[in-house]
C-alpha cells in the first residue's frame, strides 16, 4: 500500500558548497530577484572557518554573575550596608530602583568552588555539572551592554542594536554562510519555560535582509514546524499524490509562461514534502541511546523542557543547522533571587554542560561554538527587602558573565575583570559588538566586511564597532 | 459622485503632438541604472560619478564634518577645487593637476586607504579622470532638484497613454519592443486583484471579456472605474499604507501590550475611498490636530484621528525604562518614518552624526525632531490599552448617538428650576459616595487613633506625631489607576511642612495607593501609585494652601492612568496642577486591608500632619465640577446651606441620570492615540551621538537646509511642515509617492529602493518617467485614484506576463518593462482570495481587529501571560487586513509570505519562494477549510473542475489540464472510498457549516481537488 517509501532524508545531507543550488532552494531565494548585495565570497570569508556552526543558549532576563560566575568575597563583610558613594560613579539606574531611598549590599548566599586544571571559579551548588566541564569552556566575566531594560538590551545582543529593525545574529549567519543541509533551515530558534519575560519575533527576524534568512521557530514536540502535518484525513500517500498533480500543473503553467520563479515553487513543494518525513525523525528522540540521557538528564525527554531543546539544538546542528538558538526565560531575579536562581539552574546546567560532553564525545566540539548567558547583568545590591536569606537584584549593565565553548575557544580560560564589589569591569571590558565581531570571526567572517546595502548604507551585524576577543581563541 | 476622477489627458494620448525629447544622452544609455559605456558617451556627473564619489569617498570626505579628514570635502565643488596650498583637489579640465587622481592612481599611498575596505576599479579611475577632463562640473543630486515636466517622448510604438511613451522610448535603445496584450481574462484578474485585492467572480470575467471585444479600451476604462469604486479599492490601497505606517494592535516592547487604533485604520480606508487628494491626506494625518476645524465636529474629530498616524510607532511600557529615553526614541521614529514616507530620506543616520551621504547635518536632524517632541505624552506607555494623549474617535453610528445623548442631557439641564419641589429619596452629592467621616468625634467602628489625635472644634485635631486610622473600607474604592474615584475634605493646616494629610497604601516598597501631602510649602500633591517610582502619578497643585485657616479640597480622578486626569479643587474650585510623574502604565490598586491613615503615611520618611480635618468624603466616581463646586461652599454660605437641607428634585435626578447615561456611553466609545502639541513648544537639543542625555545645542523647528526654505507665513509647526512638504516645488514628496505606486504594480519603483531618493540611492530606470508622473501627480490635484488609473490604463501595464528567452537573456530583471512582472499575491491577497472563492468572506469595511485561527499557544509560548482569544462566527473571514497584529508574535499565515512586521516603517516588499509557504498553503486550517467550501461551490455546479479552475485562475482549463484534474479527482475518490473515515474528518475541518446533505466521499475528493487548486503558482500569482 506503501507507494512512497519513506526515505531518510537526514543522512542525505550535503555540505558546503556542493549543497550550494539545493541551498538557495531552501533559502527560497528567488531566481529572478539576485542578492545584488552579497558582497564577493573572498571579501569577508578571511578568516579559518573554527566554528561551522552555532548553538547559543540564551538565557532571557539577566542572570546573576555575583551569584553563578563572578564571586566577590568582600560581599559577606558589606552584607547589608550600603554600596559606596564612589562605586556607582553616576550610573543610571532603572526605573524600578532608582526610586529607594537605600540600596544595601547583597551578598550572594551560595558557595563557590574551583574546577578542573584551570582552577575556574564557579558557584558550585547551582552549577556541577558546569564545573565538571570547566576546562572546556572560556569564562567571560567583563560583558557589559548599553541597555538596561530587557526589551534594548536582548534585541542589542540578537541584533547589534537596541531599537528592532535590524537583523539578528542568526540571520546574519544564513545570509553570509548558508545552509548545510537542503532539508532544513539554516537558523532555527526554540524557546522554553513560559514564565519570565517575553519573546519576540524579532530576535530571530530578518530585519531588512531577505526575509528567507530568518530564523524559524521551531516548537516543542513531534510537529515543531507550524503546519508541517497534513490535514486531518490527509495521509502521507495522499498527499504525495496531491503533489503530483500540482507539480504537473505547475511545470505546465511553466512551459506557458516561461517563469523560473513557477521551478522554484515545484522544488519547494518537494521540499516541503520531504520537512514532513525530516522534521519528525529529529524530533524523534528514540533513536537516542540511554546514555544520552545520563548526560542532559531525565527533562531531555520532555517536550518544552530546557533540556529537551538543547538536545534538540545538538541534533539540529549535527544535520547542518548553522545556526541553533534557545531562549530559557526567567532569569530576572528582581525577588526572591535564591529560590528562583535555583530553579533555573536545575533547568539548565545538567543539559547546557551535557551538550559539550555531548559534541565532545561525538568529535562535534571542535566545529560546534556554544554560547552562553543573557542581555545583561543584575546588580550587587539589594532590590527590595534584604533578609539573610532572601534578596533580590535589579538589571545591571556595567558588567556580566558568559561563557562560550567549542569550535576555536580556548577552554579553561577566564577572561575579563570586575571590581570587588561587581560593578564595574577593572579589566578587559567586552562589548556585545566585541561578541558578535568574535562569534563571526570564528565562523570565518570578518564581521566589518559582511555588510549589506540598505537605506543607502553598508549595514554590519556590529554596528561601526566590534573587537575579536582573541585572549579566548585557541 | 464621492469620487472625482480626472480623465487621462486626451490631448496627451495622441501621438501626433508629442514631442522630440531632448534627454538623448539617457535615451543611449546601455541599461537603466547600469553605466554606460564611458568612452562614447558624455559623462554625467549624477549617473556616473557621483556614486562613485559617495560609495568610495563621502565616508571621510563628504557631509560629516565630524570625521571629515584633511579638511578635503568632495560633495560640493567649491570645496573640492579650493585652493590647499599651491593645489586642489581637482583643477577643472585637467586630471593630472589634481590631486584628487594622482593619490587614487598612487601606488603607494592610495585612495581610499586599503584599510578602508573601499576600492576603485580601473573603470572608475578612467571616469573620474576623464569627468575633470570634461570640466570636473558638479550637479546637484537628481532628487534634490524639483522635478520638471519633460516632453512625451516621440515613438513607434503604438501608445495608450504618455507612460508607455517613456517606457517605449527605453525599450528603442535595447532593441525591445512591447509584449502583446494579455488575454482578457489575465487582463481582469490582474487589474481586479491590483486594485481590489480580489480575483473576479467567474460572471464579472464573462461580462468582461464580452464587452471587451466589442467595445475596447471604452470597457477597460468602465472595468477600472468599477473597480475604484469599489470600497474593497480603500481596503486595498490601506494596506501598504498600513505597513509604512507601522500601525499594529499592539504596544511593540517587551510586555507588548493591547492598544486600539482601529479607528485610524477606519479613517486610512475611507480616505482612499472617497479618493482624499494625497496633499489633505497628508496634512491630515502630519497635522490634522492644528488644522483650523472642519465644517462638522465630526469632520474636525475625524482630521484629528487621522493624527494616530504619527502615534502608531512602538511604545515601551517596560518598569525600569528612563523616560526620557523613550520620549527621544518616539520622536526619532515619527521623524524617521516621516522622512521616509514622504521624502525617502534616510534622515535617521543624522541622528547620531551628520550624514556621511546626503546633506544632511545632526543639527538639520534636531531641528526636524524638534516638529515632533512637544507632544504631551509619559515616555512610559499604558500597559493595556491606549496611552495619552487619545481622542475620543466614535464610528459615524456612535457618533450620531452622542449628540443625541448630548442634546438630552443639556435639555434636561435646562429644565432644571430650584423652585421644583423636592424629593426625599436621594442627598445631593451624594451620588457615589462610598464613605463620609464628619470627624466630629471618634468614629464608632473600626477605627484607631494613634499618639494624641483629638477631636475638638467638630474636627480631628492632628499634632504631627499622631494619626486617624479608619478600616473597612468598601471594596469599590481600590485606588486602581484604571477606577475613577474622588475624595473630599476639609482641611486647616497649622503648619506647612512637608507632611501627609492622608493615605492608603500597600505596605511593600513599590507602596500602590493614594498619599495626599503637603510639599513646598503648603502646596498639594497628589500621588497615585501603582508601583514606586516605576508608576506613579503625581499632580502637585501651583497654589499653596494658607495656613491656620479651612480650606475644602477636593481631588478627582477619571481613570484614564493619566496624571493629568488627576485634579485638584480648592473650595470647590479648580486649581492648575503640574505633573512631574505620569508613569501609571499598570492599574496597581490597594490591598483591601489597609486603612485609610488620617495624617499620615507609610513612606518611610514622611513627617505627619499638623493641622485639622473634617467631613473626609470617598466617591468612587469621578465628581463633576458642579457637585465639587457645592461640596466646597463655605459652610455657613446659602449654597451650603441649601445644600445642607435641600433635596433633589425630580427634575435634578432626570438631569443626573441623562448625564450619568451621556458619561457611561462617553466610556464605550472606542479612542484611538492621537498627536497634539504642548502650549509652549519643548525644548530640543542636538543629542550627541545621539544618546538621550548627552544635550548639544539647543535647535528650533527647521526644515533640512539644502531643500526649498519653509515659507515665512507658513507655521512653524506640524501643519507647515506638512504645508511644506506637499508644496509644488518640494523636490521629492510627489517622485517618492508616485514611485510607490508604480512598485505596487511592477513589483519595483522605478527607483528601485523606495526607502531612499538620497545620493546612495539607484537611479531611476525612467527618470523622465518618474518625473512626468510626479508632475502629473501635482498638477491633477494630488488624485490618487487618477495616478492608479493613469499606470493600469497604459499599455505597459496590459502586456502579456509571459517571458520569451529574449527577454530572459536581454533583460532578466525586466528593467524595460517589455513585459508585465508576473508577481506572486502579497500575504494578505493570498489569504483573502482563498476566503472570496470558497464564498467565506466576510466583507464589512472597517472596525476593531479581529482574531482568525493561529495555532495553539503562539502567544502564550513567548508572551507575558497573554493569550490568544480566537474569534468566533464571521469574524473569522474577515479580509486579512482587519487581522489582530501582535508585533512581537506576528500572525504567522501572514509573516511566513513575507507581511511586513510593523515594528517600524517598511515601504519595500519582499517576496520570498520557500517550503514553509508551501505547508503553509496545503495544510493550515484556514485553507483547508477555504478548499473545502470551495468544493461545495463546485459540486454544486453540472462542472466542479471547470467551475473550480475558473474561481481561482479566471481562465476556463486546457485540456490537458482538465485531464490531469479529473484523472486526480477519480483518483481521491478511490482514496477516500476505501477510507470514508478519512474523507469525514476532512470534510469537518474549520469552524464553518459543515456540509450535511450529499455524498461525503464526493466532497472529500473535490476538497482536496481544491486544496491544489488553491496551491497552484497561477493561483496565488498575479500573472
Amino acid at each position: 500500500m506503501n507507494k512512497h517509501p519513506r526515505r531518510n532524508f537526514l543522512g542525505n545531507a550535503t555540505s558546503g558548497l556542493g549543497g550550494i543550488a539545493l541551498a538557495s532552494l531552501l533559502s527560497g531565494e528567488s531566481t529572478t530577484a539576485s542578492e545584488t548585495s552579497l558582497p564577493a565570497l573572498a571579501d569577508y570569508k578571511r578568516f579559518a572557518l573554527k566554528a561551522k556552526r552555532v548553538i547559543y543558549l540564551f538565557q532571557s532576563g539577566g542572570p546573576p554573575q555575583h551569584d553563578l560566575f563572578d564571586h566577590k568575597p568582600l560581599l559577606d563583610k558589606m552584607q547589608g550596608q550600603e554600596v559606596p558613594e564612589s562605586v556607582f560613579a553616576g550610573q543610571r539606574l532603572t526605573g524600578m530602583t532608582a526610586g529607594q531611598s537605600s540600596f544595601p549590599v547583597a551578598r550572594s548566599k551560595f558557595k563557590f568552588d574551583r574546577f578542573g586544571d584551570s582552577a575556574m571559579e564557579l558557584n558550585s551548588e547551582l552549577l556541577p555539572h558546569l564545573g565538571g566541564v570547566a576546562d572546556q569552556i572560556a569564562l567571560v566575566r567583563s560583558l557589559h551592554t548599553e541597555a538596561i531594560n530587557h526589551d534594548p538590551a536582548i534585541t542589542f545582543f540578537q541584533t547589534g542594536f537596541q531599537i528592532a529593525g535590524r537583523p539578528s545574529i542568526g540571520a546574519w549567519s544564513s545570509y553570509g554562510l548558508g545552509s548545510e543541509n537542503e532539508n532544513l533551515p539554516a537558523y532555527v530558534a526554540m524557546t522554553s519555560n513560559r514564565g519570565g519575560q517575553a519573546l519576540y519575533d524579532r530576535l530571530w527576524g530578518a530585519g531588512f535582509l531577505p526575509s528567507h534568512h530568518q530564523g524559524v521557530r521551531f516548537r516543542s514536540g513531534k510537529n515543531p514546524v507550524l503546519n508541517l502535518n497534513n490535514p486531518a484525513g490527509i495521509s502521507a500517500d495522499l498527499r504525495r499524490q496531491t503533489l503530483d498533480v500540482l507539480g504537473d500543473l505547475n511545470r505546465s503553467r511553466y512551459g506557458a509562461t516561461g517563469d523560473p520563479e513557477i521551478q522554484t515553487r515545484i522544488a519547494q513543494y518537494e521540499m516541503a514534502f520531504r520537512m514532513q518525513t525530516s522534521v519528525p525523525e529529529l524530533a524523534d528522540l528514540s533513536s537516542e541511546p540511554e546514555s544520552t540521557f545520563d548526560l542532559y538528564g531525565e527533562d531531555a525527554r520532555k517536550p518544552g523542557t530546557f533540556a529537551y531543546n538543547v538536545l534538540m539544538a545538538r541534533r539540529l546542528s549535527e544535520q547542518g543547522v548553522r545556526f541553533v538558538q534557545l531562549f530559557h526565560r526567567g532569569w530576572d531575579t528582581h525577588s526572591n533571587l535564591p529560590k528562583q536562581l535555583s530553579q533555573r539552574c536545575q533547568e539548565t546546567d545538567q543539559a547546557s554542560a551535557g551538550l559539550i560532553s555531548d559534541l565532545k564525545r561525538r568529535g562535534l566540539l571542535d566545529e560546534t561554538l556554544v554560547v552562553w548567558g543573557g542581555e545583561f547583568g543584575r546588580t550587587v545590591y539589594c532590590q527590595g527587602d534584604l533578609s539573610a536569606t532572601n534578596y533580590g537584584r535589579d538589571h545591571h549593565p556595567r558588567c556580566f558573565s558568559m561563557w562560550m565553548a567549542g569550535g576555536g575557544i580556548k577552554g579553561g580560560t577566564s577572561h575579563g575583570k570586575t571590581d570587588e564589589y561587581g560593578y564595574n569591569i577593572v579589566e578587559d571590558p567586552v562589548s556585545v559588538h566585541d561578541l558578535h565581531a568574535t562569534i563571526l570571526h570564528l565562523m570565518g567572517i570578518d564581521h566589518q566586511r559582511l555588510t549589506y546595502k540598505f537605506q543607502g548604507r553598508h549595514y554590519r551585524l556590529t554596528d561601526v564597532d566590534g573587537n575579536v576577543v582573541r585572549n579566548i581563541l585557541s | 459622485m464621492r469620487k472625482p476622477h480626472k480623465p487621462v489627458d486626451k490631448v496627451s494620448r495622441s501621438l501626433a503632438v508629442w514631442v522630440v525629447c531632448c534627454w538623448a544622452s539617457i535615451v543611449t544609455a546601455a541599461s537603466p541604472g547600469t553605466a554606460p559605456d564611458q568612452t562614447t558617451t558624455a559623462i554625467d556627473f549624477n549617473r556616473d560619478v557621483r556614486p562613485i564619489l559617495s560609495d568610495n569617498c563621502f565616508h571621510c570626505h563628504g557631509p560629516d564634518s565630524a570625521t571629515r579628514e584633511a579638511g578635503l570635502r568632495l560633495d560640493l565643488q567649491t570645496e573640492a577645487t579650493h585652493d590647499l596650498g599651491g593645489y586642489a583637489a581637482l583643477v577643472p579640465g585637467d586630471a593630472d593637476a589634481s590631486e584628487l587622481i594622482r593619490r587614487i592612481e598612487s601606488e603607494d599611498d592610495p585612495m581610499p586607504p586599503d584599510e578602508s575596505n573601499r576600492k576603485l576599479t580601473a573603470a572608475e579611475k578612467h571616469t573620474l579622470r576623464r569627468w575633470i577632463e570634461s570640466g570636473g562640473d558638479f550637479a546637484k543630486h537628481w532628487s534634490f532638484a524639483p522635478p520638471v515636466r519633460p516632453a512625451i517622448p516621440v515613438v513607434d510604438q503604438e501608445t495608450k497613454n504618455p507612460i508607455d511613451a517613456f517606457v517605449a522610448q527605453r525599450q528603442h535603445a535595447v532593441g525591445l519592443t512591447f509584449s502583446a496584450e494579455a488575454d482578457p481574462e489575465t487582463l481582469i484578474r490582474r487589474v481586479t486583484l491590483d486594485l481590489n485585492g480580489l480575483p473576479p467572480a467567474p460572471s464579472q470575467v464573462d461580462a468582461f471579456v464580452a464587452d471587451y471585444s466589442r467595445n475596447g479600451d471604452a470597457a477597460w476604462d468602465r472595468l477600472v472605474d468599477r473597480l475604484l469604486q469599489s470600497p474593497r479599492y480603500g481596503e486595498t490601497m490601506a494596506l501598504p499604507w498600513l505597513d509604512a505606517a507601522r500601525f499594529a494592535d499592539t504596544d511593540g516592547y517587551q510586555y507588548d501590550g493591547p492598544r486600539f487604533q482601529w479607528r485610524w485604520r477606519d479613517w486610512v480606508i475611507d480616505a482612499y475611498n472617497t479618493n482624499l487628494p494625497f496633499d489633505q491626506f497628508t496634512m491630515q494625518q502630519l497635522a490634522g490636530d492644528l488644522m483650523p476645524p472642519a465644517e462638522t465636529r465630526q469632520a474636525t474629530n475625524n482630521q484629528i484621528i487621522a493624527t494616530a498616524f504619527n502615534r502608531n510607532h512602538r511604545y515601551n511600557s517596560e518598569s525600569g525604562l528612563v523616560v526620557e529615553e523613550f520620549l527621544l526614541e518616539n520622536a526619532v521614529d515619527r521623524v524617521d518614518t516621516t522622512a521616509t514616507l514622504w521624502m525617502g530620506l534616510t534622515v535617521g543616520c543624522a541622528r547620531c552624526h551628520d550624514h556621511k551621504f546626503d546633506p544632511i547635518s545632526q543639527r538639520d536632524y534636531y531641528q526636524l525632531l524638534a516638529f515632533f517632541n512637544s507632544v504631551p505624552e509619559a515616555g512610559r506607555a499604558v500597559k493595556n490599552g491606549n496611552s495619552e494623549p487619545t481622542a475620543m474617535a466614535p464610528t459615524d453610528q456612535q457618533f450620531a448617538r452622542l449628540l443625541e445623548l448630548e442634546q438630552a442631557t443639556e435639555t434636561a439641564a435646562r429644565q432644571l428650576n430650584p423652585a421644583d419641589h423636592p424629593d426625599d429619596s436621594v442627598q445631593l452629592v451624594d451620588r457615589s459616595l462610598a464613605h463620609a467621616f464628619p470627624l466630629t468625634e471618634l468614629p464608632k467602628e473600626h477605627a484607631k487613633a494613634t499618639g494624641a489625635a483629638s477631636f475638638a472644634d467638630n474636627s480631628l485635631v492632628l499634632d504631627g506625631d499622631s494619626t486617624l486610622e479608619i478600616g473597612e473600607i468598601t471594596k469599590a474604592i481600590t485606588f486602581r489607576a484604571d477606577s475613577s474615584f474622588s475624595v473630599a475634605f476639609w482641611l486647616r493646616p497649622d503648619d506647612l511642612r512637608d507632611s501627609v494629610i492622608l493615605s492608603r497604601q500597600t505596605t511593600t516598597t513599590t507602596r500602590p495607593g493614594i498619599e495626599l501631602s503637603l510639599v513646598d510649602g503648603g502646596r498639594l500633591q497628589f500621588d497615585l501609585i501603582t508601583r514606586w517610582v516605576a508608576g506613579v502619578g503625581r499632580a502637585t497643585s501651583t497654589l499653596p494652601l494658607a495656613p491656620d485657616r479651612w480650606t475644602h479640597v477636593t481631588i478627582t480622578y477619571d481613570g484614564s492612568q493619566s496624571a493629568r486626569g488627576q485634579r485638584i479643587y480648592f473650595d470647590g474650585k479648580p486649581i492648575a496642577t503640574d505633573v512631574t510623574y505620569n508613569t501609571n502604565s499598570n492599574v496597581g490598586g490597594v490591598k483591601q486591608n489597609r486603612p485609610l491613615i488620617l495624617g499620615g503615611g507609610i513612606r518611610p520618611d514622611s513627617q505627619n500632619l499638623i493641622g485639622a480635618l473634617r467631613d473626609v468624603r470617598l466617591y468612587t466616581n469621578e465628581l463633576w465640577a458642579e457637585e465639587v463646586a457645592l461640596l466646597g461652599a463655605d459652610p455657613s454660605s446659602p449654597e451650603r446651606q441649601t445644600f445642607a437641607q435641600v433635596k433633589p428634585t425630580p427634575a435634578y435626578k432626570r438631569y443626573v441620570r441623562h448625564r450619568e447615561t451621556l458619561d457611561a456611553f462617553r466610556k464605550t466609545l472606542p479612542t484611538v492615540m492621537v498627536m497634539q502639541d504642548t502650549a509652549t513648544p519643548k525644548t530640543t537639543f542636538v543629542r550627541n551621538r545621539g544618546v538621550y542625555n548627552k544635550h548639544g545645542e539647543q535647535v528650533q523647528r527647521a526644515v533640512p537646509g539644502m531643500l526649498p526654505p519653509m515659507p515665512e507665513h507658513f507655521p512653524r509647526n506640524r501643519l507647515g511642515l506638512a504645508m511644506w512638504l506637499v508644496a509644488p516645488e518640494h523636490p521629492l514628496t510627489a517622485r517618492v509617492a508616485v514611485n510607490r505606486y508604480w512598485q505596487k504594480y511592477f513589483g519595483t519603483g522605478l527607483v528601485k529602493t523606495p526607502e531612499d531618493f538620497g545620493t546612495q540611492s539607484e537611479l531611476p530606470s525612467h527618470p523622465e518617467l518618474l518625473d512626468w508622473l510626479a508632475t502629473e501627480f501635482i498638477a491633477s490635484g494630488w488624485d490618487i485614484a487618477h495616478m492608479q488609473k493613469l499606470i493600469v490604463t497604459s499599455r505597459t501595464y496590459r502586456q502579456r506576463s509571459q517571458v520569451t528567452p529574449r527577454q530572459l537573456d536581454v533583460d532578466p530583471s525586466n528593467a524595460y518593462l517589455a513585459r508585465t512582472p508576473r508577481l506572486r499575491l502579497d500575504a494578505h491577497a493570498i489569504r483573502d482570495q482563498a476566503l472570496f472563492v470558497s464564498g467565506l468572506l466576510a466583507e464589512r469595511v472597517g472596525g476593531p481587529s479581529v482574531s482568525p485561527y493561529q495555532p495553539d499557544g503562539l502567544w502564550a509560548e513567548m508572551s507575558m501571560g497573554m493569550k490568544y482569544k480566537q474569534s468566533d462566527g464571521e469574524d473569522l473571514f474577515r479580509r486579512s487586513l482587519y487581522t489582530i497584529w501582535k508585533r512581537t508574535v506576528a500572525p504567522p499565515t501572514m509573516s511566513v509570505f513575507d507581511a511586513a512586521d510593523r515594528e517600524s516603517c517598511w515601504v519595500g516588499r519582499k517576496r520570498t519562494n520557500t517550503p514553509l509557504q508551501a505547508l503553509t498553503l496545503l495544510n493550515e486550517t484556514g485553507f483547508v477549510e477555504s478548499a473545502r467550501q470551495l468544493a461545495v461551490r463546485m459540486m454544486a455546479t453540472d462542472d466542479p473542475i471547470g467551475f473550480g479552475f475558473r474561481t481561482v485562475t479566471a481562465r476556463p482549463p486546457e485540456p490537458h489540464e482538465r485531464k490531469t484534474l479529473q484523472q486526480a479527482l477519480d483518483g481521491y475518490r478511490g482514496e477516500f472510498t476505501e477510507s470514508p473515515a478519512a474523507a469525514s474528518e476532512l470534510i469537518t475541518v474549520g469552524r464553518s457549516p459543515q456540509f450535511d446533505q450529499g455524498d461525503p466521499i464526493e466532497l472529500a475528493a473535490c476538497t482536496l481537488l481544491a486544496n491544489v487548486l488553491l496551491n497552484l503558482d497561477e493561483v496565488i500569482t498575479r500573472e
